[in-house]
């Protein structure tokens, strides 16, 4: 390429700077909007997939599968009937069971949800792509007055190992229903998972019982109840199968579900949803590009004089097209550089926020082929839109000539 | 040099048709004209009559239906697009009405665009990019214009012609051709700036082909050319 056809698109462009910054606000606008609410929208799926892995079957009393999923894992929904301990005993002796996570609910501290459950959650609960929970903070739980919290729920409430706290019956926060007569003690706290762990805070099962009365303690303890548990198999193919025998179980009527199947089910309600928010997108993605397109059209017109004089010093047609279409070119490719920029800054900085009020982590705000397809689709669109008053610049150098008007 | 060979001429035009539109039939025809070097030469003629097409045709914007149209000794009809582009870049300097000059260049980023699309033009200007500024410089003071930095567009309308044709001299093309240079300036504006373009073609031995309407600047050319006597519209 002609280093002077360079120069003079470049000179051209600083000499027109208002316009030209304003397409570049236009293409960055757009294109922040854009890859901002993708990765928004990615870090919601991702995380919402992520939720719980490893996990084979939910299992709690009859009860709609969704409300059962709902409940267990994302602590939202209506509260559950209880499943008894024996069955838990059962399942968790069955032949093709690997392990279960006895899982207790229903109560709160400030807000955030208490569950009961025992050391097998520690270890056998995963999430992500096959991640396991970690004690940053401490111990687990051992006593019956000793609670281990979330990541989010110690750092949002500024509780540190040592402080007690008061555990309430029902999910009020308010201080009534608090039963003021045991504190727990926090002994440790876990590291951050981006799921509805981070806003939990874990107590021994007995600890459960603690809440609504004074327990005995003593080495042999069961609880009687429990809101359901988790349960993961030995090996996959019998998934289908257990699932069908704790769901015709006649002791007790049971619900098993695959959170998997019930988690895209979920996702497919919220689907028209996504789709609305990618059309709107795209909208004010195309309102960007045509508006960059009109600018550029608009200021041709005023550059008809200037494209003659080039011609008349001996540029070719095609000249005259490699300079508009670099003008185009420089523009789209700040406007979306800059763009760009703004959206990871934003959504960099808003990480914590997301992070600490939605339990969103956005794992997927790195660059991908996302970006390049975006950066691509852009860079062509500035392109074309380069193109129609080039080639119309082109066909005025042929037509109109030289004439001086 | 044998004196007695004959000079080809400057540029030079035979039985030349032109349509702009194909599918009419009132075409322009054009019988002979020629520009010896270091001759000037002023074409007149009514309005309409086609003086305007005639130059886009020697310089190769708008493409002859048939004929010979010679500059410097070579064919101007005939040729590709982009080799009438490359011609009219290496041996012509247009000189517009008015609104000469790209806005956003200075006078001698103006002129130095003389030589932007030839790389013959801008050897013939200097060797390297300072000599070639230098040369810019030194046709804008010839011109008398010292104000060589500034924005194109805040110079007067004068000092824009004057810019312009210095731009058209810029790398000493063989042909300069100018459609009503001095429209748009007073009298003492166009004398100046006729002076300077003349002593230049006498100097270089440069042909000069002038479209106007003033016949009060004919006695500076060598001679007058009323279009009606050479061209005509109609069907073949
Ligand atoms: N781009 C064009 N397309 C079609 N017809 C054109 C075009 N340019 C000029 N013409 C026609 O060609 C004829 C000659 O026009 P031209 O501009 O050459 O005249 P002119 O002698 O330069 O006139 P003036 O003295 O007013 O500048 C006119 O009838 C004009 O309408
Ligand atoms: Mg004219």
């Amino acid at each position: 390429m002609n280093a002077a056809l360079v120069s003079l698109a470049w000179k051209s462009l600083l000499a027109r700077k208002l316009p030209v910054l304003l397409s570049m606000a236009a293409v960055a606008l757009s294109v922040g909007l854009l890859i901002s609410t993708e990765k928004i929208r990615g870090g919601v799926r991702a995380g919402f997939e992520n939720t719980i892995s490893g996990t084979d079957l939910v299992v709690g009393a009859r009860t709609g599968s969704l409300n059962l999923v709902l409940y267990s894992v994302f602590r939202l929904g209506d509260p559950l009937q209880s499943v008894s301990w024996d069955t838990v005993e059962l399942v968790a002796q069955h032949r093709d069971v690997s392990w279960v996570i006895p899982m207790s609910l229903g109560d709160s501290h400030r807000g955030y949800r208490v569950l009961g459950t025992d050391e097998r959650y520690l270890q056998h609960y995963r999430y992500g792509e096959d991640q396991n929970l970690k004690v940053a903070q401490g111990t687990w739980v051992n006593g019956p007055a000793e609670t281990v919290l979330g990541a989010d729920v110690a750092k949002s409430l500024g509780y540190v190992l040592g402080d007690e706290i008061i555990l309430s019956h029902g999910i009020v926060s308010a201080g009534f229903a608090d039963h003021d007569e045991d504190p727990f003690t926090v002994v440790g706290i876990l590291a951050p998972t981006g799921t509805p762990v981070d806003r939990t805070v874990h107590v021994s099962l007995l600890g459960i019982d603690a809440i609504h009365g004074p327990v005995k303690v003593n080495e042999d303890y069961r609880p009687d109840f429990v809101t359901s548990f988790l349960v993961g198999m030995k090996s996959r193919p019998t998934v289908l199968r257990f699932q069908r025998i704790l769901n015709t179980y006649d002791k007790e009527p049971l619900t098993a579900v695959i959170p998997g199947v019930s988690l895209s089910r979920l996702w497919s309600i919220i689907g028209p949803v996504e789709t609305i928010l990618k059309v709107f997108t795209a909208l004010v993605f195309i309102v960007g590009m045509v508006g960059l397109a009109t600018t550029l059209l608009a200021s041709l017109a005023g550059r008809k004089r200037e494209l003659s004089i080039l011609r008349a010093v001996g540029a070719r047609p095609r000249d005259l097209l490699t300079i508009l279409t670099l003008e185009t070119v420089i523009t789209t490719a700040g406007g979306v550089i800059v763009g760009w920029t703004l959206a990871y800054a934003t959504l960099w900085g808003l990480a914590p926020y997301l992070r600490a009020n939605y339990g969103l982590v956005l794992q997927a705000a790195l660059p991908g082929s996302f970006d390049v397809l975006v950066f691509a689709a852009v860079i062509g669109i500035g392109l074309i839109a380069g193109l129609v008053p080039g080639i119309s610049a082109y066909r005025q150098g042929l037509n109109e000539g030289l004439t001086s008007n | 040099m044998p004196t007695d060979d004959p000079v080809p001429p400057t540029c030079q035009m035979q039985d030349v048709a032109f349509r702009y539109d194909p599918s009419s039939s009132d075409r322009f025809q054009l019988s002979d004209l020629a520009v010896q070097a270091g001759e000037a030469v002023l074409l007149t003629g009514p309005s309409g009559t086609g003086k305007s097409t005639l130059l886009g045709l020697l310089c190769g914007v708008l493409a002859a239906e048939s004929g010979r149209i010679h500059v410097d000794g070579q064919a101007m009809s005939g040729q590709s697009g982009s080799q009438r582009d490359r011609l009219r870049a290496e041996k012509i300097g247009y000189i517009f009405q008015n609104s000469n000059l790209v806005p956003y260049l200075s006078p001698t980023e103006n002129v130095l665009l003389g030589g932007q699309f030839s790389k013959a033009r801008r050897d013939k200007a200097g060797a390297n990019a300072q000599a070639r500024r230098d040369h810019a410089t030194a046709l804008l003071e010839r011109f008398g214009i010292t104000d060589i930095d500034r924005a194109a567009a805040t110079l007067s309308v004068g000092q824009q012609q004057r810019v312009a044709a210095a731009r058209a001299q810029f790398g000493a093309p063989p042909l300069l051709v100018a459609d009503e240079p001095t429209a748009a300036l007073d009298h003492v504006n166009r004398d100046l700036f006729f002076e300077t373009v003349l002593s230049t073609v006498r100097a270089e031995q440069t042909g000069l082909l002038v479209v106007s309407h003033d016949l009060s600047i004919a006695h500076l050319f060598d001679r007058q050319i009323e279009l009606t006597s050479i061209a005509k519209w109609g069907a073949a």
